[in-house]
């Protein structure tokens, strides 16, 4: 006899609270290890370090003040906040994924009274606030003394902040889909390379896009990656509402590909594993 | 070469070690072409992973040609000295990046039981196939940066061998934390990786306070700065410099280490608290 | 009289362990001022081994058995005690040790998993620094009398487990040690794998005279092999004397199973007490000072239609128990 009992679909409210208990309960699992917890967000504020100093002697030889609409300061702001959200992604999901595979957790994993891909999706974002928390916290602190305070917009905190969601929905979705392809392949990790390199050329987590060339900037914004955590970066630290419609745009495109790609993946995954017994 | 003092520190025992050394990665890569598939997915898709990372500098010099005197060209340099060293820890000493996981699970019994030195033991008996994709990028860049002598190429393989053995030591001293506070392999793993993250940018740029957490802490400054320097222009010196801080810093491991050992728990009791 | 090759005297071992309290903030405050825990996990030992002894460890989960033997082998440092072992102190010549001593973790194994047990043998040679003709000599005895000769060339991930851990016992044994340190070496294994280890090893031990020092849950591989047995529970030594002792005091039952064709109500035997009954399953509690397994199976076979017979013998922690019972 079957021991899952299905909740009816009335009962939205449940169902909500399931979900953000496993948010909850990764968010604490996350933070029991300090001095690993606390590594990650060092890493980051250790890094736009760097990127002032590298910065600033870039402009200062240039002889420029502004490159691409941006300023010194804007530029390491919004490299914080790409790299505090970057980092706070880690570990990757797929990894997670991967290892549920080869174990064989997932054939139990997928059977539980609860959606596989929500599973994952809250207890990510559990994770991944955690993270962020303390990732911002450092990573305020150590720009604001770095490079000092800059002006900031209601209206690009507040949009910014909603690519910045959404950026965070559309790289669990691409991570998710990485880590599915386990079912298939046996190493996913060149995959994920090739994912977590494209980020950093085209994401703007070391060059931020408004200092690339034109021509390329163009492609660049085209493309998934630069939609993540770069787009409401920029836009916090400078905003400007065209570039704001662009990238909405975009970044919604790629959102849809990506849902209806995961869910076609996964529902061919699904049967994978039962054809193989799990 | 890994040996202890007070030991049989003899010339025939290093020679042993070496032999050993090599005997045990080709084992392990033989064992990884027992997946003739993956191994290649590895190896193959580093290069394109160091490629990707270059990339990102290739698009920044196309904007800025020169940041403060520095080309694109030395930056190529730069990565050819980091993907070489940083693979040649990961082919023949892989395992020191696990020392803090193998401390905490128990693992060094393993190697305990055999009559040779721990420490030795633990690193080399792993191997990162995916590094031989490093050290074959590594070797392309150091060509395609130019200027190729000799006396460079003879610098460059000297340094690189250098600055391998510091980031062994490096890994071994954080790694080794673990030993003492009981939980630290992911901020190990952080720290070796914000040791690298310097190798990426132009040298010239660092300066003040930051500069100081090269010369100390995370010891970029001779593992990443000196090594450019004596490969674009010869300096003893500096080679001389490198090679009295590599020294120190293996002396530095080792005791580090041993003083650790006699904390190891051996995965007893430690997972109560887990 | 003859010297001791193992000599352990007021062995202690004592682990700290951090308190941790849970969340965000507790992690922060244990960082600062952690709260220690200490357990001790051996406790007063003291014991010692003649050459050519095979001596069973036996004990419970967490009584201290392998942090002894960790010890014994340099793995662990004593917190305070004395221990020789082949005129070695372990913690000091560790590397030294080893080239004597050899051992074999059941849970951890030691061959390389991906290829075959030759390529493991040769790399061991090299590190034990064997002579090359006489570790193949050595080699052919062990792969004769372990009958693994159709094994060698085939990747370990592709044995059985008991081909496995033939093969891991025999990479233990290329260097020849003097002293044998087996640590559940029949763990899941199946009854005929079990008795070829149990027999190789008696074999071993008396025309190598080899010393072996065998730590294990099945009261089957004590019974079979050792001449000793030391006891340990909760990091003290409870018992140390002749297996036979300890058969004859405290393993005096046998736990057999029947399930029977007709109702069990009718079951009658002396010397054996029903400890548990079902429609048609029957739990006996022998004890086999006062009546035989035999005498038992002949009695329900000629009255009862068997469908299946299981024999157990009883757990390690009722015969610890029994060795409380006395002592007090």
């Amino acid at each position: 006899m079957s021991m899952v009992v299905t909740s009816p679909d009335f009962r939205w409210g449940l169902k909500f609270f399931k979900y953000l208990e496993i948010a909850k309960v990764n968010y604490f699992t996350n933070t029991t290890y300090l001095a690993n917890f606390l590594s990650k967000s060092i890493m980051v504020v250790l890094r736009i370090w760097i990127f002032t100093q590298l910065y600033r002697v870039t402009y200062a030889t240039a002889n420029e003040n502004e490159i691409g609409g941006l300023t010194v300061p804007m530029v390491i702001w919004g490299l914080m906040i790409a790299q505090s959200l970057n980092t706070a992604t880690r570990p990757q999901l797929s990894k997670l994924i991967d290892e549920e595979v080869k174990s064989g957790v997932i054939a139990y994993s997928i059977n539980r009274p609860y959606s596989y891909i929500l599973f994952h999706y809250f207890g990510s974002m559990g994770r991944f606030v955690s993270n962020l928390i303390s990732n911002l916290t450092l990573g305020f602190l150590a720009a604001f003394i770095l490079v000092g305070p800059i002006s900031l917009s209601w209206n690009g905190l507040l949009l910014g902040s909603l690519l910045l969601f959404f950026g965070y929905t559309l790289d669990f979705l691409i991570d998710l889909m990485i880590g599915l392809i386990s079912f298939w392949v046996e190493d996913i990790s060149a995959f994920n390379w090739i994912y977590s390199k494209s980020q950093l050329i085209f994401g703007g987590l070391i060059l931020p896009l408004s200092l690339f060339p034109d021509y390329l900037r163009n492609i660049a914004e085209l493309l998934p990656f630069s939609q993540l955590f770069y787009s409401g970066s920029r836009l916090i630290v400078n905003f400007d509402f065209q570039l704001f419609q662009k990238y909405l745009l975009i970044q919604m495109a790629w959102l849809v590909f990506f849902w209806l790609l995961v869910g076609y993946v996964f529902s061919k995954g699904i049967k994978h594993v039962s054809v193989n017994g799990g | 070469m890994f040996l202890v003092k007070g030991s049989n520190m003899s010339l025939l025992t290093g020679v042993k070690y070496l032999s050993l050394t090599w005997e045990m990665t080709k084992l392990s890569i033989l064992s990884a072409m027992e997946y003739r598939m993956s191994f290649l997915t590895q190896v193959i898709g580093m290069v394109i992973n160091d490629i990707g990372l270059i990339l990102v500098f290739f698009i920044l010099f196309q904007k800025f040609p020169s940041i403060n005197g520095w080309h694109f060209r030395d930056t190529m340099l730069l990565f050819a000295i980091q993907t070489v060293n940083f693979s040649l820890v990961m082919i023949f000493a892989r395992g020191v990046h696990r020392l803090g996981r193998s401390i905490t699970r128990g693992e060094l019994d393993y190697y305990l039981a055999f009559p040779k030195n721990v420490l030795w033991h633990a690193c080399v008996s792993r191997t990162d196939i995916s590094a031989i994709g490093d050290f074959a990028f590594g070797i392309v860049v150091f060509f395609l940066a130019g200027n190729v002598s000799l006396e460079k190429m003879a610098t460059f393989a000297l340094v690189s061998f250098l600055t391998a053995w510091m980031l062994f030591n490096f890994s071994v001293v954080v790694q080794s934390v673990t030993f003492f506070v009981g939980n630290f392999e992911e901020a190990a793993e952080q720290m070796f990786h914000a040791l690298l993250g310097f190798s990426f940018y132009p040298q010239n740029v660092f300066h003040g306070l930051l500069k100081l957490i090269m010369l100390t802490v995370l010891p970029a400054f001779f593992i990443t700065t000196l090594p450019n320097q004596v490969v674009q222009k010869f300096d003893l010196q500096i080679l001389l410099l490198m090679f009295i801080f590599c020294i120190f810093s293996f002396l530095l491991a080792i005791f580090i280490f041993k003083k650790g050992l006699r904390h190891y728990e051996s995965g007893n009791l430690i997972n109560v608290n887990m | 009289m003859e010297e001791n090759i193992i000599e352990v005297k007021n062995l202690k071992k004592t682990f700290k362990i951090k308190q941790k309290n849970p969340g965000f903030f507790g992690g922060i405050s244990s960082v600062f001022s952690p709260v220690y825990k200490t357990v001790n996990a051996v406790e007063n030992v003291s014991f010692s081994v003649k050459p050519g002894e095979l001596l069973a460890f036996i004990g419970p989960n967490g009584a201290g058995k392998s942090t002894t033997i960790k010890m014994m082998t340099g793995i662990l440092y004593p917190t305070s005690g004395f221990i020789q072992v082949l005129g070695f102190n372990p913690s000091r010549n560790r590397q030294q040790l080893a080239y004597h001593i050899g051992s074999v973790f059941g849970q951890k194994p030691q061959l390389w998993f991906h290829l075959p047990p030759m390529n493991t043998y040769n790399l061991f040679s090299r590190i034990y620094e064997l002579d090359q003709k006489k570790f193949q000599e050595r080699l052919k005895f062990l792969v004769d009398i372990f009958e693994i000769s159709d094994l060698l060339k085939i990747p370990v991930r592709k044995l059985s487990l008991g081909q496995r851990m033939r093969c891991e016992i025999v990479a233990s044994l290329l260097h020849q040690p003097k002293i044998i340190f087996l640590d559940e070496p029949t763990i899941g294994l199946d009854v005929i794998a079990k008795r070829h280890i149990r027999e190789v090893i008696k074999y071993l031990n008396e025309e190598e005279k080899v010393t072996i020092f065998l730590t294990s849950h099945d009261a089957g591989d004590i019974e079979t092999l050792a001449q000793r047995t030391i006891v340990i529970n909760q990091g003290t030594m409870v018992f140390n004397d002749t297996t036979e002792k300890l058969k004859k005091n405290y393993i005096k039952t046998k736990i057999v199973e029947l399930v029977l064709e007709g109702k069990t109500d009718d079951f009658h035997f002396a010397g054996g007490k029903i400890v548990e009954k079902t429609k048609y399953d029957l739990k006996i509690e022998l004890n086999t000072e006062k009546a035989s397994i035999e005498k038992l199976l002949n009695y329900a076979v000629e009255n009862f239609d068997i469908q299946d017979i299981n024999i157990f013998d009883p757990e390690m922690e009722e015969i610890i128990a029994a060795i409380y019972q006395e002592q007090k």
